[in-house]
């Protein structure tokens, strides 16, 4: 992924983070192997940028509360169900070890499985936390779970020590 | 009025919708007393303990959702959390007959609890109140509170307090 940002008068090459968080800055130019993601999802809704809408110049921010999640290969975007998905977490603020092991042993007591739960669909206005689900699955699975098409399960070790709690909260951009 | 009891209210629930706990879906009292459509309207600052809005709807409703989830999947109790795989058009079919005695209901109660598995008392729904949570109930918000106890919380915000 070939990425040039800048804010202000600085210009730089750039290899994006899905935790990187890009509100404010202006995009240069941008390879066209690359695609990005911002996500004004107070509304609901997930809008996007991506590279062969030639972005180059539009400020990061320009839609309702956009903030730039992921930069991934367009090519990933379209070849699966979970390239660029986006996982939402209803919280405000850090959750505890103790909140989430509670949670998870609920889930695993009533759904069998231990994790916590997560939404493609968030209810707008709802204070949440968002990730890639590609990051997320990095270091802990990801299962469908229950028939809503939009809720997922986030697998969590037992116990929920505060390791994975740092782990699990670092994954999660609270969005603004 | 409270309605006191020790025994748990509810036998069985099964989610239709669920996040960290049961959301909306369809439950049975115990001691056969009858099947009730609930929904989550409000929910505390870790969304564990939370409002119920339930109201009553048809034994053979019920059963015939519990019917048509079964041809698919194993039945669960005390809970059940359908998959993917129930959203045939059957099962779709009769969350919708379950869904059309909702909406003709006026007749609401509360319950603050968890997962309605934990619930002990209920709570009829104040008159004053019945527009706001109907409008809760069907637009599918749920309340964020901060404060204890949860649901006088709640009634208290709903009044604008």
């Amino acid at each position: 992924v070939g990425l040039l940002l800048s804010r202000g008068p600085i210009v730089a090459p750039y290899e994006p983070l899905f935790r990187d968080n890009f509100a404010g800055h202006v995009l240069q130019s941008l390879d066209y192997s690359a695609g990005i993601l911002a996500a004004p999802f107070r509304d609901g809704e997930v809008r996007g940028l991506f590279s062969n809408q030639y972005p180059s110049g539009r400020e990061l921010m320009d839609a309702k509360m956009g903030v730039v999640l992921a930069a991934v290969p367009l090519s990933r975007l379209s070849a699966g169900a979970s390239e660029g998905q986006l996982l939402f977490r209803y919280r405000r603020g850090y959750e505890t070890a103790t909140r989430l092991g509670r949670a998870a042993a609920d889930a695993e007591a009533k759904i069998g499985v231990h994790g916590v739960s997560v939404t493609t669909n968030p209810i707008a206005g709802r204070a949440c936390g968002v990730a890639c689900r590609d990051a997320v699955e990095e270091l802990f699975p990801v299962l469908k779970t229950g028939a809503d098409p939009h809720h997922y399960t986030v697998i969590l070790p037992r116990p929920v020590t505060k390791d994975v709690a740092d782990l699990f909260n670092e994954l999660f951009r609270d969005v603004p | 009025m409270n309605k006191e009891i020790l025994d748990p209210l509810f036998a069985w629930v099964i989610a239709r919708e669920y996040y960290d706990g049961p959301i909306a879906g369809v439950a049975s009292r115990t001691r056969g007393q009858g099947k009730i459509f609930f929904r989550s309207i409000a929910w505390d600052s870790e969304q564990w303990n939370r409002v119920f809005a339930i109201t009553p709807v048809q034994d053979s409703k019920v059963e015939r959702l519990r019917a048509a989830l079964t041809k698919i999947e194993e039945p669960k109790e005390p809970f059940w959390l359908p998959s993917e795989a129930t959203n045939t058009p059957e099962v779709l079919s009769a969350w919708d007959a379950v869904l059309a005695d909702v909406r003709k209901s006026t007749s609401w109660s509360l319950v603050e609890s968890h997962d309605l598995l934990d619930a002990r008392s209920e709570a009829a729904q104040p008159a004053d109140l019945a527009t706001a949570i109907a409008e809760l109930v069907t637009q599918g918000a749920i309340r964020d509170i901060d404060g204890a106890p949860l649901l006088t919380v709640f009634l208290d915000q709903l009044r604008g307090r």
